[in-house]
């Protein structure tokens, strides 16, 4: 299998259009009709927040459900944006994304390269032990992780939620994923650098990584989203309302009696678009990087 | 051999350069993950309420589990269902979605964008959106439908609708697997496909023939890492749900939160959190055995 | 090999780089409670949290030198976050809590027993409205003092109701006067149909079903299950009749999310205290309402606030003495006008006052008279998980019409297994 695989970060050529455009583009049209419906589906719920943030206090609950507002509506994000701090849990929020991206990506690609390029007996049963954490369930080891974070003094502080992806908490994937492409890389790039007296440090540093952006990229953006998404984490380790992240920010709108629908929209779009909009400029990498990893398995 | 020796021979040792790379995940491992593992593996044994001490009370959780308690086997079976719906129906979603923007079609970057998105922009405030749209009288999915003229079903409120539901709801996240198979797709040898053209072979000849088991590595990856999700999943009914109606959607990840966080029942909680892995590992395994059979590898 | 030694130096920086910025974001964070004052956690909406923060600034005005800061979260993630923080000793000093949730936790040991404290500085129970220190109290002690309460009823839709000429609910209605307006303002069908009544009686946590006769389910002192007890069968029975006889309500899988009472669909819900505001802000001008006590026959559950001290706190001296401010200071007691009905009486015709004109027309005399005989929905433990087993049930009823009995049945069999546990 490893001899067949390109070079990472290109792609199939395109022979096949010249063989599929003599039958035509026409042939391709009734396949607008799932493609088409199919997006209504996935784009949907969005149109509907968008609505709603936008929507009056009366106009929210009203029925039937009527999707343009009847004048839009700017209060519910004045709400949003006034009633807790939200501009502080953007900055959070984006801290410690940023932080454990880093620490994600250090850690993930330390542990990805040994597993690829350095032997050991022990390193079978050690990928197996890793592809076993894939597998558990958070709530195992969050009662007990909250005992030793608070043994730590660590309650209450960033700590909790930066520190154990430098450590390769919760890398599991990302760790699988980087070794594959890893693996992708020819032996003869490594055996040219370790004759020309490289460490192990160097062919790690000078020819992995670099060759491995993609991949990193992918890593990154999606420990990003997934930092940025996380809700459990900063509920249960956070108690100072000044360091509280968006996710966590977003349910004030949510009491516990009744729901708010207007400003509860309008935070969640607030929430939702910065990784719509990271998305929409990364996407690119986000899918280059899984096409020459996550394809091969 | 003397000092120096040894050491130039450790650092060019490859074993030990294994190591070093591996410390920090190997630190991270040992102190965060499988140190409360262990701890929660004890804790299963016994009676405890998460602020005094444990009780040690032996095999009696597990013997509770698995004959007297009435909502673990219907939590358990609840699970399956939604599980292999999910996963059953999202790979082939995901795949004809991959096969179909593989294709010329004008705009294939738009529809790649829009499959795609709702996986990444996941979390609390979609369910809310979501479980909004799915309401039986006011919600936008019934109003769609009796515009075509269908009585829509309570969904979230009915308990043969709720699993429905939230299978419905997870479809609309199958972007990441789509992205892999498309990537996949791409990665079919183009000698392949232009002989079956050759050939004559149709669409869905060519599909069933030869795409299908050339992607057959990548197929069995969204299955288990579908899988594995899937069976633990906890904000999706919390938040929509909680666990009902009749607790047909009291899936196992929100069934020992609830021990654990509403009943403080901690350690029959963490009794049902291993029992939870053990069910993933089993049947990741299982699935990896029966993979071996279908799953062709190109080159052998 | 220049290129290496540049790289090396980029990454050896981001390495301190980053390291650098765990060690701001510690100091940063670690000096946010400090050890030696007192600390007072609240929750709410930004309303709510906006009036406590007032408190404390007028506690700290009223005596000058006093210690003590604050920490708030909203409601759902301070409740579920109590029972780490009461394990971890990290609890506040002073806690703002729903009176579910004293019973609720009563068991972790997190709540200080007060009962010392108000014997020695002679606090007497008659300064608050009848039935505040019912969440307190529980198994002789005395867990937290009331602060504000929530006065239940009825609410209708006097534009639907007049529409369909039905007579509009009064003080003093019996059951059957209910009922009947119920079954009247029911029509249409499909998905423009009018119900009579929102089914606000709780489905996964079916508190009010249960009081609604006055009945509960099980006995928290003896551990006694009491759920086939006469008042809790007439109290399912009527949810029965509401949604298979007569069809006036959903089914208790329809938990409404949106389309409460507010969308004008429903001729009636039931009323409370806190969604006073939201139902004002909602409806706004598109529909007449209006609210009634309960009808005679019903009982229904107690709800308030509360505000507690920690058990674990080393500065029991100072909470008492805080606490004591929120719960019986009248100027503490006006600034919580907004969030809800104060407990003090003699700050309840101060908050009337400060009502809007239509707000002011509401039966509270009656309403606040009813809440003596109120039950506390006793929660704790596995006594939730009972309570998750009647939900099932009233859901089974109420979705495929189970018979009442055997329902009831069902839950006193499996709730004496669990309480047995």
């Amino acid at each position: 299998m490893k001899g067949d695989r390109p070079v990472p970060g290109t792609h199939a050529s395109s022979t096949t259009l010249r063989l599929t455009v003599t039958r035509g583009r026409v042939a391709l049209i009734p396949l607008y009709v799932p493609l088409c419906i199919a997006a209504f589906f996935f784009v949907l719920p969005f149109l509907w927040m968008l609505s709603g943030a936008f929507k009056g206090p009366g106009e929210v609950t009203a029925f039937p459900p009527r999707f343009w507002p009847s004048h839009i509506d700017g209060r519910n994000f004045s709400t949003a944006a006034a009633g807790v701090s939200m501009w502080r849990y953007y900055g959070n929020s984006l801290f410690i994304a940023v932080v454990s991206t880093a620490g994600t990506l250090l850690s993930s690609s330390l542990t990805a390269f040994a597993f690829a390029h350095l032997r050991s007996r022990a390193r079978g049963p050690l990928f197996a032990v890793l592809l076993a954490t894939l597998m558990l369930p958070p709530f195992i080891t969050l009662i007990p992780s909250y005992a030793i974070y608070q043994q730590l003094g660590w309650l209450d502080t960033y700590l909790p939620l930066t520190v154990p992806s430098f450590l390769g908490v919760g890398c599991a994937f990302y760790i699988f994923l980087l070794r594959q492409f890893f693996l992708g890389i020819p032996k003869e790039l490594f055996e040219a650098a370790r004759i020309d007296g490289a460490g192990r440090l160097r062919q790690y540093a000078s020819i992995a990584l670099p060759l491995a952006k993609p991949a990193l990229i992918t890593v990154g953006l999606f420990q990003f989203v997934a930092s940025w998404n996380d809700f459990f984490g900063p509920l249960i380790f956070l108690t100072d309302s000044s360091k509280f992240t968006l996710p966590v920010g977003i349910r004030f709108f949510q009491s516990l009696y009744q729901t708010d629908y207007g400003t509860l929209m309008a935070a969640s779009c607030l929430t939702v678009a910065p990784v719509i909009l990271l998305f929409l400029v990364a996407q690119k990498f986000f899918v280059q990087g899984i096409a020459t990893t996550g394809g091969k398995t | 051999m003397n000092v120096t020796m040894y050491w130039r021979r450790l650092r060019r040792s490859e074993s030990a350069a294994f190591w070093l790379f591996l410390a920090p995940w190997l630190a991270g491992f040992l102190g965060l993950t499988l140190g409360p593992m262990l701890f929660s593996l004890f804790a299963a044994f016994t009676r405890w309420n998460g602020v005094g001490s444990p009780q040690w009370i032996g095999l009696q959780n597990f013997r509770v589990m698995f004959t007297s308690d009435l909502d673990f086997w219907p939590s358990l079976g609840h699970t399956f269902l939604y599980a292999g719906a999910r996963v059953a129906l999202g790979t082939v979603l995901a795949l004809a979605l991959a096969a179909m923007v593989n294709t010329r079609i004008a705009g294939r970057t738009f529809f790649r964008t829009v499959f795609f998105l709702p996986a990444i922009v996941t979390g609390v405030p979609l369910f809310v959106v979501w479980s909004w749209m799915l309401d039986p009288s006011g919600g936008v999915l019934n109003y769609l439908l009796g515009k075509v003229g269908i009585q829509g079903p309570e969904w979230l409120a009915s308990s043969t609708w709720a699993i429905p539901a939230l299978v419905l709801m997870s479809l609309t996240a199958t972007g990441g697997a789509m992205i892999v198979f498309l990537a996949g797709l791409q990665d079919i040898p183009l000698e392949l496909r232009d002989a079956a053209l050759v050939d004559g072979a149709g669409w869905w000849q060519r599909f069933r023939r030869i795409t299908v088991p050339l992607l057959s590595p990548v197929i069995l990856f969204n299955v288990i890492m579908g899988l594995i999700g899937s069976l633990q999943v906890f904000a999706e009914p919390y938040v929509m749900t909680g666990g009902g109606p009749e607790h047909t959607t009291y899936f196992l990840g929100l069934y020992l939160y609830n021990e654990a966080f509403w009943y403080s029942n901690v350690g029959y909680a963490s009794a049902l959190a291993w029992v939870q892995f053990l069910v993933v590992v089993v049947l990741t395994v299982v699935v990896l055995r029966f993979s071996r059979r279908h799953v062709h590898y190109l080159g052998s | 090999m220049r290129p290496l030694t540049r790289r090396r130096v980029l990454r050896a920086g981001a390495a301190l780089g980053t390291s650098a910025a765990i060690a701001g974001s510690t100091a940063a964070c670690g000096a946010s409670r400090r050890k030696d004052e007192l600390v007072f956690g609240f929750h709410g909406d930004t309303v709510s949290i906006g009036i406590y923060r007032r408190i404390v600034e007028l506690y700290r005005r009223r005596n000058l030198g006093a210690r003590i800061s604050y920490t708030y979260a909203d409601s759902l993630g301070f409740f579920q976050r109590l029972p780490l923080m009461f394990r971890a000793g990290t609890a506040p000093d002073v806690m703002i809590v729903a009176e579910s949730w004293v019973s609720g936790l009563s068991q972790l040991g997190g709540y200080a027993d007060l009962s010392s404290f108000v014997r020695r500085d002679g606090v007497r129970e008659d300064q608050w409205l009848p039935g505040s220190l019912n969440p307190a109290r529980i198994e002789g002690r005395v867990l937290c003092l009331p602060m504000i309460v929530y006065p239940k009823g009825v609410t209708y839709n006097k534009t639907l109701l007049d529409k369909l000429g039905i007579p509009l609910p009064r003080d003093g209605w019996s059951e059957r006067d209910f009922l009947e307006t119920a079954a009247a303002a029911t029509s249409g069908s499909g998905v423009r149909r009018t119900w009579g009544m929102r089914n606000a009686f709780g489905t996964n946590q079916p508190y009010d079903v249960a009081t609604v006769h006055g009945g509960l389910p099980f006995d928290p002192l003896t551990r006694r299950m009491t759920a086939t007890d006469g008042r809790m069968v007439s109290a399912l029975q009527l949810m029965h009749d509401l949604v298979h006889t007569r069809r006036a309500m959903p089914a208790a899988g329809q938990t409404q999310y949106a389309v409460d009472f507010t969308s004008g669909l429903f001729a009636m819900d039931l009323f409370f205290g806190y969604a006073l505001s939201y139902l004002r802000q909602q409806i706004a001008e598109r529909f007449e309402w209006g609210v009634v006590p309960y009808p005679k026959e019903w009982i229904g559950t107690y709800q308030n606030n509360n505000v507690a001290v920690f058990e674990g706190s080393k500065r029991k001296e100072e909470a008492w003495h805080f606490a004591t401010f929120i719960a019986t200071d009248p100027d503490a007691q006006r600034l919580l006008e907004p969030v809800g009905t104060p407990a003090l009486r003699t700050a309840l015709k101060g908050w009337q006052q400060g009502l809007s004109a239509e707000d002011r027309m509401l039966p509270w005399a009656r309403m606040i008279a009813d809440m003596e005989h109120q039950l506390v929905a006793y929660q704790g433990g596995i006594f939730n998980k009972v309570w998750d087993v009647l939900g099932q049930q009233v859901q089974a009823v109420e979705n495929r019409g189970v018979p009442v009995r055997r329902a009831l049945d069902v839950v006193q069999e499996r709730g004496a297994q669990i309480l047995r546990a």
